[in-house]
């Protein structure tokens, strides 16, 4: 054999030693892991997990031939460290060291296998063996654990049958031989058909059960007692040596108790216990839309558009997912609606039970306006059959803003619409004015100033806001803002056409604000004020014409002049000064609102006076007394379960029997338990199958009868709080009593 | 000689210790000490040998004492009572061995030297717990446990301890009677449709009660609504009439509107038939400060919280109570008079300040309102029980023990027969000549009746407990009335009188007195 091709194996054989150590570790912490939780998965991948790790610390693929040659020129004297010739190709060497390379080969052919390559593969076995060992004892200990803990877990005893005869047969009775209920869940949840020996059931809404009984001989009949309203008679099949019955399919309403009642050939009758079915509901799907506000607003130059993401689970699969949206148009009566269904821009994918969905409504796509509103949710239906539940998320709103009907008022009470803010009210000036004031000594004098003439400033805004209404110009040169030049020009101001050019009257209150600012006003309010004047018939005053009424006029002249003043020492930085007019015009201002404010005179029928005399002295022949009755029906809660309690209670105390009627009581208790039962059949189910044995003739235990007592007893709720009428004996005594106690009262 | 007669003779006999329950060692040795030879008697429930009784006439009892109907056999000695060591548990007892159904069974006890730790425990007849409290410091407690009984009939609760492991100490029975709630006959007039009546005939129509209700409309018209009874009307009240109800509720309009023949005939009723009367306070009747006999102050509060319900508010009226006397309170709240009665002859009449409570049903606080109008109405209304009153000295009997029971009757000549219908004795009482009382020996434990021969409904039942239950209330009883009855025992008799038969030899020395006189005589006069 070829040198080189010596040295390559022994590499590759050391190669694959080192892997196979790796594999071990990996197995031996699969097992450990596969036997303590006794999943084949978790096994499988934490072997992979280790061994890749494992292998990514040995690294086997980094043993090259040259450091297998090294290796083998250590641990064999006979190779003379030679081993690298072999590695080489034998044209290019001397003489000696082909002689040598010779030598070597055909000793390393023979003397190789002494070599044994380094690896970790008897610590790898080790701990391997050692993983596995504590796997398989974890496992053992675990499972007799749970074996202790629930003995025969898969296989549930079979059912307890009672004669119902108060005389047991005296031949054989029937055995049962085995008993099984098929869980069939709806096709939509995906959980495969189940059997099970167990009989307390707990199942999905919609869920088909049906039951198996084996016998060991025939029986006259078999009935299944408690599904529904009638018992259903299970039918007969013989199969090898047992004769089973069988039930049609049910799908249980409600959650309730069931048992089972057959008949033998000569007709004894025997009864099982009870046993539950829970009928758990489907819950509906949840929608929970994140990232957008319940409100959003745009404008029209805005990009509208809408971005969200919802969030949809459902419990056993969603089957739909859309968008509901609502467009209205126009206001008041003329308002249109356009309901439109949208779908999610990603694909639902049917029966997933969560989804993550999202959705770009772009405004303009729906068609949307100036002033159109749109609302929307999104709608959800689960995959249940027949009728799927179904969720609503929130409604969220959009608006792209109209700004056409934006406008502002001077107050609310002025019949006008909002104020804006960027108005200083007269009591907010007063508050400012005043903290200015509080606060003259701990700040500059300049900053002092100059808040002072801002103060000023605001003051002025405000009366030129109010002389509008006066039908003074606002146009004072002054821009307060943009908005109001806007709105002092805008063509549907109310006030526009009243303005008038001039002022028409030169009171002496507004002589400072024409000195102010419009003394050409002055000339021209001069002009006006000629003595034509007293002869002219006057249509069309438009000092007359504002918006209020003279006595009004004259209220907010007298606020504009307080106003004045009010400012003048604001701009001479003279708050103190100031405040006192401020007050005044504050005071104005609010008589005038008060008077502004438009009372309507209720209507209604206003009767006329009517003479005391005549009172309740109307013919009333025709009235008659009204009368009624009704009959209430007040039974007490349970009655069945609070007479059983007390019958029983009665036969306990005197060692009697059960009458018969006593039994029809204790089947009518019985039906109010199972009610009163339903939301948790299994915690009642003792009671209730006591109970049950109870109606039947077979006669029962004292310690039934007990158990039976103390179960009714705990279940019951207290009665409703009441009153009761108090028995008092009279005789000859208490008459006396009462007598002597009236007397001595007076 | 042959009559034998007999003559009294004073005679010193011994001084006897008789021993009962508990009795204290180191009392009975000290007793040693001072008289020397002391009869030792022991006392074992069923009374004294009489030979050992004729041998002393000073006794000593130690211990818990004699049972009260063994205290005769010591009629004639000169008893002294020592009480023995008193053991801890419960020694009183006190709760209502017959109660109404809806009403709450309270029981109160007092609990003497107790354990830190212990714990006492209500159970109900089918063992279930109902209500328990631990006890946490070593110092006498009256303690109390309640529980509403959810259903009528006899019952048998019973009263646990358990030391501080929870291992049973002592299980005693209460035996207690639930009587089924009667139904409530209630006429209620109003001037006007109030919401405050609506709600209130509500409540009480949709409990089963029988209502009638008339609220005026105009001029001598009426409306009639009738829940649970047959259509009738009520123009005016006669004591006829008045007598188909329990409870008449009227507001003070209403009231001021009746004829004097209404009111006279609602008065006698009231006075002499035990009719409720309730007065709804309204504007016409606060304006004045006086209002049939209720007093009012001026009350600033609005709205008041029950004790039991600390968040849920009630208003209450524009007054208050005033202080009275006659006043008997049936609600308070934070030290306030919500509602009160006053007896007026057999009746009562009452009113609360709780003048609009219709808020409670209408913000959900069903239970509060139930709680409010239960109280108030079962404090007025009441009714003579038609035949027959039992009373018995004791909430329980033990078997072969006395057990005493009386009863009322206007019968001229009860007869009250047992379960087996056999006629006990009975015995009237001098002074009442409807009371009558006797003397019952029960045998099991267990339930037992006695009723009338002449009207079988009217049944006495009593429950007849182990003489081993209620050992501690037992002893304490016991005690206490061995105490009183020896307290003041005859004055000291060392000697006692006793009769002796006369010496025969007496009779013959006067016989032979006799004829030697009568041989001497003629000697005598022959001479």
């Amino acid at each position: 054999m070829e040198g080189a091709k010596l040295i390559q194996q022994y590499t590759k054989h050391w190669q694959l030693l080192r892997a196979l150590e790796a594999m071990l570790y990996g197995i031996g912490a699969g097992v450990c892991i596969g036997l303590i939780t006794q999943s084949m998965l978790w096994g499988i991948l934490l072997l992979c997990v280790v061994a890749a790790m494992a292998l990514f610390v040995i690294r086997p693929w980094q043993l090259s031939n040259e450091k297998s040659s090294r290796y083998i020129d250590d641990h064999l004297n006979t190779a003379e460290y030679s081993s690298s010739l072999l590695l080489t190709t034998p044209t290019g060497l001397s003489g000696l060291a082909q002689l040598q390379r010779e030598k070597v080969t055909t000793r390393l052919t023979l003397e190789i296998k002494h070599v044994k390559p380094q690896t970790g593969l008897k610590k790898a076995m080790l701990t391997a063996g050692v993983l596995s060992f504590i796997g398989m004892l974890v496992s053992v200990v675990y499972t007799m654990g749970i074996a202790s803990n629930m003995p025969n877990a898969e296989e549930e005893p079979l059912m307890v049958f009672q004669t119902t005869d108060s005389v047991a047969p005296v031949y054989e009775s029937p055995v049962l031989l085995n008993q099984k209920v098929t869980i069939a869940y709806p096709a939509y949840t995906q959980i495969p058909t189940k059997s099970s020996s167990d009989l307390n059931v707990k199942v999905m809404e919609g869920t088909r059960l049906s039951w198996k009984l084996g016998f060991n001989q025939p029986l006259r009949e078999v009935r299944l007692e408690g599904m529904g309203e009638k018992d259903v008679t299970m039918t007969s099949q013989k199969s090898g040596k047992q004769n089973e019955y069988v039930t049609q399919s049910i799908v249980p309403q409600a959650s309730g108790y069931y048992n089972f009642r057959f008949a033998d050939s000569l007709g004894a009758q025997y009864v099982s216990d009870l046993y539950t079915v829970e009928v758990i509901e489907d819950k509906a799907p949840t929608v929970e839309i994140t990232d957008i506000p319940q409100f959003s607003s745009f404008d029209f130059e805005d990009d509208k558009v809408l971005n969200f993401t919802a969030g949809i689970t459902d419990d056993f699969g969603i089957k739909t997912a859309f968008i509901i949206a609502t467009v209205s148009k126009g206001s008041g009566e003329s308002v249109k609606f356009r309901e439109e269904k949208l779908a999610f821009d990603q694909k639902l994918v049917q029966g997933s039970k969560k989804a993550r969905l999202s959705k770009n409504i772009r405004l303009d796509q729906l068609k949307m306006e100036m002033g159109d509103e749109l609302y929307f949710y999104v709608e959800v239906q689960d995959q249940k059959t027949p009728k799927a539940n179904s969720t609503r998320s929130e409604t969220f709103f959009a608006v792209i803003k109209d700004t056409i009907r934006d406008g502002f008022g001077v107050e609310g009470t002025m019949g006008a619409d909002l104020m804006p803010d960027y108005f200083r009210s007269q009591r907010q000036l007063i508050i400012d004015t005043e903290k200015l004031i509080s606060e003259r000594n701990q700040i500059p004098l300049q900053e002092f100033k100059s808040r002072s003439n801002e103060l000023g400033f605001d003051q002025k805004a405000l009366r030129l806001k109010y002389g509008k209404f006066m039908g003074d110009e606002a146009d004072s040169g002054i821009a307060v803002t943009p908005d109001i030049e806007e709105a002092d020009f805008d063509p549907d101001d109310p006030t526009a056409s009243y303005r008038p050019d001039h002022d028409s009257e030169n009171e002496h209150n507004l002589v400072e604000e024409h000195h102010d600012e419009h003394e050409h006003d002055d000339k021209e309010g001069e002009e006006d004020e000629s003595g034509f004047e007293e002869y002219m018939h006057k249509h069309d005053n438009p000092e007359e014409s504002t918006l209020f009424t003279a006595s009004l006029r004259g209220k907010l002249r007298d606020a504009m002049a307080q106003m004045w003043d009010a400012e003048l020492y604001l701009r001479l930085a003279e708050p103190d000064k100031s405040l006192p007019y401020q007050y005044k015009a504050l005071k104005l201002i609010q008589e005038i609102k008060n008077s502004a404010r438009i009372y309507v005179h209720r209507i209604g029928f206003d009767p006329p006076p009517i003479k005391e005399e005549k009172r309740l002295s109307g013919d009333l022949d025709e009235i008659d007394d009204f009368y009624k009755q009704q009959d209430m029906n007040y039974e007490i809660s349970y009655g069945a379960m609070r007479e059983s309690v007390a019958i029983l209670e009665e036969r306990l105390a005197q060692g009697a029997s059960i009458t018969a009627a006593d039994r029809a009581v204790f089947a009518q208790a019985g039906k109010e338990l199972a009610a009163l039962a339903i939301e948790e059949p299994s915690k009642y189910l003792k009671s209730l199958q006591e109970l049950s044995w109870l109606t039947e003739e077979k006669p029962q235990a004292t310690v039934i009868l007990q158990s039976v007592r103390q179960g009714l007893l705990r279940v019951l709720p207290a009665v409703d709080t009441d009153p009761v009428v108090r028995y008092q004996y009279r005789g000859a005594l208490e008459k006396a009593f009462i007598q002597e106690l009236k007397a001595s009262d007076r | 000689m042959v009559l034998r007669p007999l003559v009294w003779e004073n005679q010193v006999k011994g001084v006897g210790a008789i021993l009962t329950q508990n009795y204290s060692e180191r009392q009975l040795d000290s007793l040693k000490r001072l008289r020397k030879n002391l009869h030792l008697i022991a006392y074992e429930m069923d009374g004294l040998d009489q030979k050992q009784m004729d041998s002393i006439t000073t006794a000593y009892i130690l211990g818990d004492g004699m049972a009260p109907y063994d205290f005769w056999q010591l009629d004639n000695v000169k008893a002294t009572y020592l009480p023995g060591n008193v053991l801890g548990g419960i020694k009183r007892l006190q709760y209502d061995s017959k109660v109404t159904l809806g009403d709450s069974l309270i029981v109160r006890g007092l609990y003497e030297k107790p354990l830190k730790g212990t714990q006492i425990v209500l159970e109900d007849s089918g063992g279930n717990g109902l209500d328990s409290l631990a006890i946490a410091k070593e110092e006498e407690l009256i303690f109390e446990v309640g529980s509403t009984p959810k259903i009528a009939g006899t019952f048998v609760y019973t009263l646990i301890t358990k030391d501080s492991l929870g291992e049973v100490v002592t299980r005693d029975p209460l035996p207690v009677q639930v009587n089924p709630s009667r139904v409530l006959k209630v006429v209620i007039l109003n001037r006007f449709p109030t919401f405050e009546t609506k709600y209130l005939k509500n409540f009480l129509a949709e409990n089963g009660h029988q209502v009638l209700v008339r609220s005026q409309m105009t001029k001598d018209t009426y409306k009639f609504e009738n829940f649970n009874r047959p259509q009738a009307t009520l123009y005016n009240l006669t004591t006829d009439n008045l007598a188909d109800f329990d409870l008449v509720i009227l507001d003070g309009g209403s009231y001021a509107n009746l004829s004097s023949s209404s009111r006279r005939a609602l008065q006698a009723a009231v006075e002499t038939q035990g009719l409720g009367v309730f007065i709804q306070l309204d504007e016409s009747t606060l304006r004045g400060r006086e209002v049939f006999g209720f007093r009012f102050k001026r009350n600033e509060e609005k709205e008041i919280r029950l004790p039991q319900w600390p968040k849920v508010n009630v208003s209450v009226g524009p007054v208050l109570f005033a202080e009275n006397a006659r006043l008997q309170p049936i609600l308070e709240a934070e030290n306030t008079l919500l509602s009160a009665y006053e007896q007026r002859g057999f009746g009562r009449v009452s009113t609360s300040m709780i003048v609009e409570s219709y808020p409670l049903v209408l913000k959900g606080n069903l239970e509060q309102y139930a709680y409010i109008w239960s109280r108030i109405l079962s404090a007025v209304s009441q009714k003579d029980i038609p035949i027959v009153r039992w009373e018995t000295e004791d909430d329980m009997a033990t078997p072969d023990v006395p057990f005493h029971f009386s009863l009322r009757t206007s019968m001229s000549q009860p007869t009250v027969i047992n379960a087996l219908g056999q006629p006990v004795a009975l015995q009237q009482n001098v002074s009442l000549p409807d009371e009558w009382s006797g003397i019952v020996y029960p045998q099991e434990p267990g339930w037992e009746t006695l009723k009338l021969a002449e009207d079988t409904t009217a049944v006495l039942r009593y429950y007849v407990a182990t003489s081993t239950s209620w050992q501690g209330v037992k002893a304490y009883d016991w005690r206490q009335q061995n105490r009183l009855h020896f307290q003041d025992s005859k004055a000291s008799a060392e000697m006692t009188k006793v009769q002796r038969l006369v010496s025969r030899l007496w009779f013959f020395i006067v016989f032979v007195f006799a004829m030697g006189l009568l041989w001497l005589l003629p000697r005598l006069e022959g001479n």
